[in-house]
């Protein structure tokens, strides 16, 4: 019996550490790359990406367009051009509920509302939000409700609106921050900011109305990230445009590994700019100065 | 009770064997000659009778203990000193920074005692290297140049700076101010005379900061205004901004944000929104008071901080990188980051004037219109089928660890990552 005990308690702590090791030792494989859209529209400096299980939407900013490729068995497809006037200068987009897209646009600072077919439906007009009355979007993200994130650094405080622009909650930006660019909401609803000039990634839980330091000091091992993504298993991803790299955090926000180099060649990334995971197990990055994306399989 | 006067008897009897070690000295460590003791060290060390004859005599040198901070035969240190140089001092004074210190003097920070004072000897009090102002000067010597050059002079300044600095640390200021600066100024300039509100049109100005106009060590202007002074202060219609004096908020501002300064500055706003990339910071809540400050600077155009200071504020990751460069681009190493980047916006990557790949290059170097490499729009890179050939794929344009702003270690290196089949 006491045998039995003995190799069970072996095979646990054996489970516990390979799990542990899978964690930190996460690989990025080189999976594919978009140049261009299904009429050899080539792509000029991207910005953004937006990922969906089935669909990546890429702000092709140089160009003022949007471009939707589809993810059949992990290979990109397609590549349908989404021009419209209202969006001139697109920085980042995400999915929406009902098959929307959303997207902010560089120039006019607005978010638009892009029906399924690609039609321009308006801009977002956020409701019920207390003052300050301006609003200026530096970033956003939608949860899996549907429920909108707004980085407001006009009012320093994250926005939450419900999927029709309804304020729900706002939460402050901490006294001493640095500068927040980007936002990303996890599974559980926790949201998530970083601070790029601080080197720090702030959480808050969906039933805090505070942010708190979950990862600093993050300059030991970046120089400016821009975007912040998180994953099913609440591992955060930061991407790194002026040092051209991809940070990986642990949930206790321990840094744990740092993927990808400079460079314009296949697999390597010049000034990225915002990066996705699709369907849990594909890392999309916009690839900025080298006009391109790029999907790593997350191993 | 026995045991209790024994145990006092022989603390008495260590304390006094103790004491008799002590006074005897070095004597005994270094087995002198009775009566050598500093007379030994100066028989040789003659030029030391000049320094003896100075006012303040270092009290180890006064007693002639030259092995108090010197060790006679042998050291790892310079000069034969018993510490490091920077903490020799500490051998016997204890720390100079207060442990509620908010702002500390780098020399006393670096341990740097001896470029404020002699270790020996001095004519000044403190033992001090210098006398008062000129000492400070010595070392702050942009200040000392512009306070000898301005017409207006602050007059604590001129008799002496630890009128409103402390020398070490300061628990109260910053900047090793004795106190809050205008806690400080308001101890001197009390804000309730009949003058002082008259020159402030009636504003609270108690309140807010007065290093935000004013030069606290002197000025070419009267009432110690900075160099450059916006035009409303300059017209004393704060109004224009602020509410009115004798409104219930007179400091708050009429609106926040660049629409503040749209009010008068609406040509040069309009242009930076005519652009497609807008300098995040400028549309926060700061807004143009992010990099500018609202009354007067001393930097033109109303910065906050000299150029490079103001920039690495946000960037100071490209500090950073900046700091390892070897080769480094002659505008950047100068912190004239506005010569290639609009700091309000642009239609370019980097907000860049003009496109960085090339077409920005060309403002100064002309060497990229007779290249022999092919160069431009048409010419693609091998590398990467999407981007065209430009300055910077080979040079990176703030520098790098390489010679030439170059990428790669050689010029062989540079040549091979696009004309692999010449790799040898």
């Amino acid at each position: 019996m006491i045998r039995i005990i003995r190799i069970l308690a072996f095979l646990l702590v054996t489970a516990c550490t390979c799990n542990a090791h899978a964690a930190t030792a996460l690989k990025f494989k080189p999976l594919g790359i978009a140049y261009a859209d299904s009429k050899n529209g080539p792509l000029k400096t991207p910005e953004g990406v937006a990922c969906s299980p089935t669909a990546i939407l890429v702000s092709d900013t140089g160009n003022g367009r949007l471009v939707r490729y589809n993810l059949v068995n992990d290979d990109i497809k397609e590549g349908t051009e989404v021009k419209l006037s209202q969006i001139p200068y697109p920085l980042r987009a995400k999915f929406a509920a009902k098959g929307e897209l959303l997207v902010l646009d560089g120039k006019s600072q607005k978010i638009a509302r892009v029906a399924a077919d690609n039609t321009f439906i308006a801009y977002l007009e956020p409701q019920n939000v207390p003052a300050p009355d301006t609003i200026v979007t530096r970033s956003f993200t939608v949860d899996a409700n549907g429920n909108i994130y707004l980085v407001d650094i006009m009012g320093e405080r994250l926005l939450v609106l419900d999927p029709k622009g309804v304020f729900i909650r706002q939460l402050p930006f901490p006294a001493d921050f640095g500068y927040i660019s980007d936002v990303a909401v996890d599974q559980k609803g926790t949201v998530l900011i970083l601070d790029s000039i601080k080197g720090q990634v702030l959480r808050a839980a969906s039933n805090e109305n505070s942010f708190t330091v979950m990862a600093k000091d993050l300059q030991n091992y970046l120089f400016f990230a821009v975007s912040i993504e998180t994953d099913s298993l609440g591992r955060v991803y930061l991407v790194d445009q002026n040092d051209n790299g991809v940070i990986l955090i642990g949930q206790d926000g321990q840094f744990l590994s740092r993927y990808l180099n400079f460079g314009w060649k296949p697999g390597q990334v010049f000034y990225p700019s915002q990066g996705c995971i699709a369907g849990d197990s594909i890392f999309v990055i916009a690839d900025r100065n080298n006009s391109r994306i790029q999907l790593f399989k997350l191993q | 009770m026995r045991v209790r006067r024994v145990s006092l008897l022989l603390a008495i009897i260590v304390l006094t064997v103790w004491g008799h070690c002590l006074a005897a000295g070095t004597d005994q460590q270094f087995k002198l000659k009775p009566g050598a003791r500093g007379n030994l060290c100066l028989k040789c060390h003659s030029n030391f009778n000049e320094k003896m004859s100075r006012k303040v005599l270092h009290t180890p040198l006064k007693k002639r203990e030259c092995s108090g901070c010197h060790n006679p035969h042998t050291s790892s240190h310079g000069k034969l000193l018993a510490a490091d140089n920077k903490t020799v001092c500490s051998l016997c004074h204890a720390s100079m920074i207060s442990a509620k210190a908010r702002s500390v003097h780098k020399v006393v920070a670096d341990g740097s005692c001896m470029k404020c004072h002699d270790p020996h000897s001095s004519d000044n009090k403190d033992s001090l290297i210098k006398e008062g102002k000129t000492l400070c000067f010595s070392c702050h010597k942009a200040l000392g140049d512009s306070f000898a050059k301005v017409k207006y002079r602050h007059a604590p300044a001129v008799s002496n700076c630890l009128t409103c600095h402390e020398v070490h640390s300061s628990d109260k200021g910053p900047s090793l101010l004795k106190s809050e600066i205008n806690v400080l100024c308001l101890g001197c300039h009390q804000s309730n005379k009949p003058l002082f509100m008259k020159k402030h049109m009636n504003y609270p100005v108690s309140k807010a900061l007065c290093t935000g106009c004013h030069n606290p060590h002197g000025s070419d202007s009267p009432g110690l205004l900075l160099a450059n002074v916006h035009s409303p202060v300059a017209k004393r219609m704060c109004n224009q901004c602020h509410m009115d004096s004798d409104s219930a908020t007179p400091l708050k501002l009429k609106t926040e944000g660049i629409r503040l300064c749209r009010g008068c500055h609406n040509d040069m706003v309009n242009k930076t929104f005519e652009k497609n990339r807008i300098h995040w910071p400028l549309l926060s809540k700061k807004g143009c008071l992010a990099c500018h400050n609202p009354h007067a600077s001393e930097v033109k155009g109303l910065l906050r901080d000299p150029m490079a200071k103001l920039c690495y504020k946000c960037h100071e990751d490209t500090l950073r990188r900046q700091q390892k460069n070897v080769s480094k681009h002659e505008p950047v190493a100068e912190g004239r980051c506005s010569e290639c980047h609009d700091p309000h916006s642009s239609n370019s990557l980097f907000l860049t004037k003009k496109d960085y790949k090339f077409d920005l290059c060309l403002n100064c170097h002309d060497w990229g219109r007779h290249s022999a490499h092919p160069i431009g729009e048409k010419s693609v890179d091998p590398r990467n089928k999407n981007l065209s050939l430009g300055c910077v794929s080979c040079h990176r344009s703030h520098g790098t660890e390489n010679k030439k702003l170059f990428y790669y270690n050689s010029t062989t290196e540079v040549c091979i990552q696009c004309h692999e089949k010449l790799t040898r």
